[in-house]
């Protein structure tokens, strides 16, 4: 065999390799799900988008619909109303567009059937109902950040709604619950850290690591003042970690 | 007197020369001593502790008794043939040589009315005897290895190979420490460009002493870029090893004061071989050949591919989704793998540093220092402490030292890359170190061969420890004047030109 038949075969194997790592083993699709498991129908599946598709970055929508969820939140935790009418009025409007540059993306579905519940209850002032239709509405906007490979907004997504749990029973002194939702925030926000780390805002997520466990503590000890105060500490960090990759 | 001048005839004008040159009375090690042959006047020098005082005193017992009437004429040349009855004698001519061989440690003897010196190899270095290597150990097999002073090395090579066509040449580098370098190849297997281009490149350095030895001569021969941290030459303290290599064509540096011997040209894949798989079965030296490349895969990647797949946990599939840490530590992931590169380097080198004594109590301490402690404060993730560890035995698993401080500082570039950039700085680091290796050349063999440029047989033998009868064939990118290692009738000696000729 000829030295030169010799490179010409590694250089071969070297573009097959890079396009293989490149493609990231994403050329296989998922296997058929069952239509019905233990206790129902498994979650809605969607094929996989476009190779390239997953590595664009999320739409900047998806990050202000996580800063009016914000807003919102906060209208329907403090009894607000016009400002939690106001929020649910930009939320829809940005829905809209959101959907029309994310398309058919798994969550879209839940999403839309979320903020038909979400209105109606903001509109009948209906707080705790407002409240679980707002969770299940980012719940699902998260899914459709999850198709977005290579961009923590799913993640930014799940610790906001965990965030929102925590204020939403600390506002109620419903400690018990808040205990329990405060370590649900620390379970997701260990498992979300290492997806906002990122040069640049190494700082905030090391503050929002600090806030959430001084936000558990605080609610151990039933001391709503502490709790309120870290959560805005946290309203602070979480809000500087999204507006750092917005349009990321 | 000039250096290159031959000598005077008159005994006082060289004696008063070497006086002054070697600073007798000033240095206290030099010995100059004066005595008479017969009539004629005689005086030595020598380096106190480079001799042995036993033979000298015979040899000075020797010629001392010489009787006046048996000297008249043609004094030093009696004195050679018929009284020094020490094998390793020479008559040397000039100066140069003769300080040379003075600084070595041999001899000087002057005679009055001589324009030459006798030089008598009577060295006695200080020495230690042939033990095992420390970093080449074996379960079975010798357990001698290489030390310190090249004739003892070059006789473990000779031992092991007695084959007439051995060469050993002498190349002295270094304007003030003329260090000895031996220049080992099998004359009617090794490709002769090479033999010239490394004795070529030896003969060029032009520096005053090379007390680093075997190092600093790899970094004056081995050409390319300083830079890059491939080894490209591999060392060995063990005989064994850089037989094989001469066997297979390759050219041994025995530097003089090193236990370490050079073998050159060497690939990627000559680093990640060890004596011990050639000590055990074919299955069991293919499995410990694979385990420990695997070592050295997972020791160079372990720590970015998981970093870059758990700072982008999408990109992951649902089954891999458990390899996300539980409890990620207050410091930034990317930044504890660096730290803990540190802590891990600080942890090695002192423990090199400290007596053997305390060795054992300082890992200790640098094992509960980085695992315990810091996982417990909150500092650091299970997973960072864990992952970490995993790769730093595998950089231990690595036979070259050499190549494992290599792997080392890549898994660090790669770790930055993936802090700055994610998966995307891992894929870009990861061609970078592949274009490194694909371009690093040694002594003109390309460093990733036979994986690149591809060869198929010669690969299966990198990656399987095949059966030693079939391994017939010396690596061709080595272009061996004889290619196979079979028998080809009795061995002769090397033509001379004149024979060429006809």
């Amino acid at each position: 065999m000829s030295k030169q038949h010799n490179w010409k075969i590694g250089w071969v194997a070297l573009l097959v390799l890079s396009l293989f790592a490149l493609s990231a083993c994403g050329m296989v699709q998922p296997a058929k799900k069952p239509e019905v498991g233990p206790a129902g129908k498994p979650v809605e599946a969607k094929p996989n988008p476009p190779v390239m598709e997953r590595f664009r970055p999320a739409p900047t929508q998806l990050y202000d619909l996580e800063a009016i969820a914000g807003s919102l939140f906060e209208g329907i935790n403090k009894g607000n109303w016009p400002q939690a009418e106001s929020g649910i009025a930009n939320l829809q409007t940005t829905w809209e567009q959101t959907k029309q540059i994310v398309g058919e993306k798994k969550g879209v579905k839940d999403a839309d059937e979320a903020i038909a519940g979400l209105t109606a209850s903001v509109m009948g002032k209906k707080a705790v109902s407002a409240y679980e239709d707002l969770t299940k509405f980012m719940s699902s906007v998260s899914d459709v950040g999850k198709s977005y490979k290579l961009s923590p907004i799913a993640d930014i997504i799940t610790v906001g709604n965990a965030i929102r749990n925590v204020s939403f029973y600390v506002q109620d002194r419903n400690w018990n619950k808040a205990a329990s939702k405060a370590k649900d925030l620390e379970n997701t926000w260990n498992q979300a850290k290492p997806s906002v780390e990122q040069v640049g805002v190494l700082g905030s997520t090391t503050t929002t690591h600090s806030y959430v466990k001084q936000l558990k503590d605080s609610v151990d000890a039933e001391s709503q003042g502490a709790a309120e105060e870290h959560i805005a500490n946290l309203n602070e960090s979480m809000g500087l970690i999204r507006e750092y990759y917005r349009g990321k | 007197m000039d250096k290159l001048e031959k000598f005077a005839a008159d005994i006082d004008k060289n004696v008063d020369y070497f006086k002054k040159l070697l600073g007798v009375g000033e240095s206290f090690d030099i010995i100059f001593r004066e005595f008479k042959i017969g009539r004629r006047r005689a005086a030595t020098f020598s380096i106190n502790g480079m001799t042995n005082d036993i033979l000298l005193t015979n040899i000075y017992a020797d010629i001392m008794t010489y009787h006046p009437e048996e000297l008249n004429i043609n004094t030093l040349n009696k004195v050679f043939y018929h009284r020094l009855a020490h094998s390793q004698v020479k008559v040397v001519d000039n100066i140069n040589d003769t300080l040379t061989s003075l600084l070595s440690g041999e001899l000087v003897m002057f005679i009055d009315e001589e324009t030459q010196a006798i030089v008598i190899d009577a060295r006695s270095y200080p020495i230690r005897s042939p033990a095992e290597s420390t970093i080449e150990k074996v379960t079975r097999g010798s357990h001698d290895s290489f030390v310190e002073t090249i004739p003892f090395n070059t006789t473990l090579i000779r031992r092991r190979l007695r084959d007439p066509n051995l060469r050993c040449e002498i190349v002295k580098v270094g304007a003030r420490s003329k260090t000895d370098v031996a220049v080992c190849y099998i004359r009617d297997i090794t490709n002769p460009d090479l033999v010239d281009t490394v004795k070529d490149r030896l003969n060029s350095i032009e520096i005053d002493g090379v007390p680093m030895a075997e190092k600093a001569i790899e970094e004056f021969i081995v050409g390319g870029s300083t830079w890059n941290p491939l080894p490209r030459v591999r060392y060995t303290e063990r005989p064994d090893v850089a037989v094989v290599h001469l066997l297979e064509g390759h050219v041994c540096l025995v530097v003089d004061t090193s236990p370490n011997v050079i073998i050159l040209p060497t690939t990627f894949w000559h680093h990640v071989q060890h004596v011990e798989e050639f000590r055990q079965n074919m299955t069991a030296g293919t499995f410990l050949r694979l385990t420990r490349l695997g070592a050295i895969l997972t020791a160079l990647l372990l720590p970015p591919v998981w970093l870059s797949l758990v700072l982008q946990r999408h990109l992951l599939p649902e089954t891999l989704a458990f390899l996300g840490p539980r409890d990620p530590g207050i410091i930034p992931l990317g930044l504890q793998f660096l730290l803990a590169e540190f802590g891990v380097e600080m942890v090695r080198m002192a423990t090199v540093h400290v007596p053997s004594a305390q060795s054992t109590a300082l890992g200790f301490i640098g094992a509960f220092m980085l695992g315990e402690f810091a996982t417990k404060v909150g500092l650091f993730g299970n997973e960072t402490v864990f992952y970490i560890a995993v790769a730093t035995v595998g950089t231990f698993a690595t036979p070259s030292f050499e190549l494992a401080m290599a792997v080392r500082l890549l898994r660090i570039a790669l770790l930055i890359l993936v802090i700055f950039f994610k998966l995307p700085g891992l894929l870009v680091g990861l061609l970078g170190a592949f274009i490194i290796l694909v371009a690093t050349k040694s002594f003109g063999v390309p460093y990733f061969w036979p994986l690149f440029p591809f060869n198929f047989k010669a690969m299966k033998d990198v990656l399987f420890r095949l059966p030693l009868p079939n391994k017939i064939l010396r690596p061709a990118v080595l272009k061996p004047q004889d290619p196979d290692r079979l028998e080809h009738g009795p061995q002769k000696p090397p033509e001379t030109d004149d024979e060429k000729d006809q």
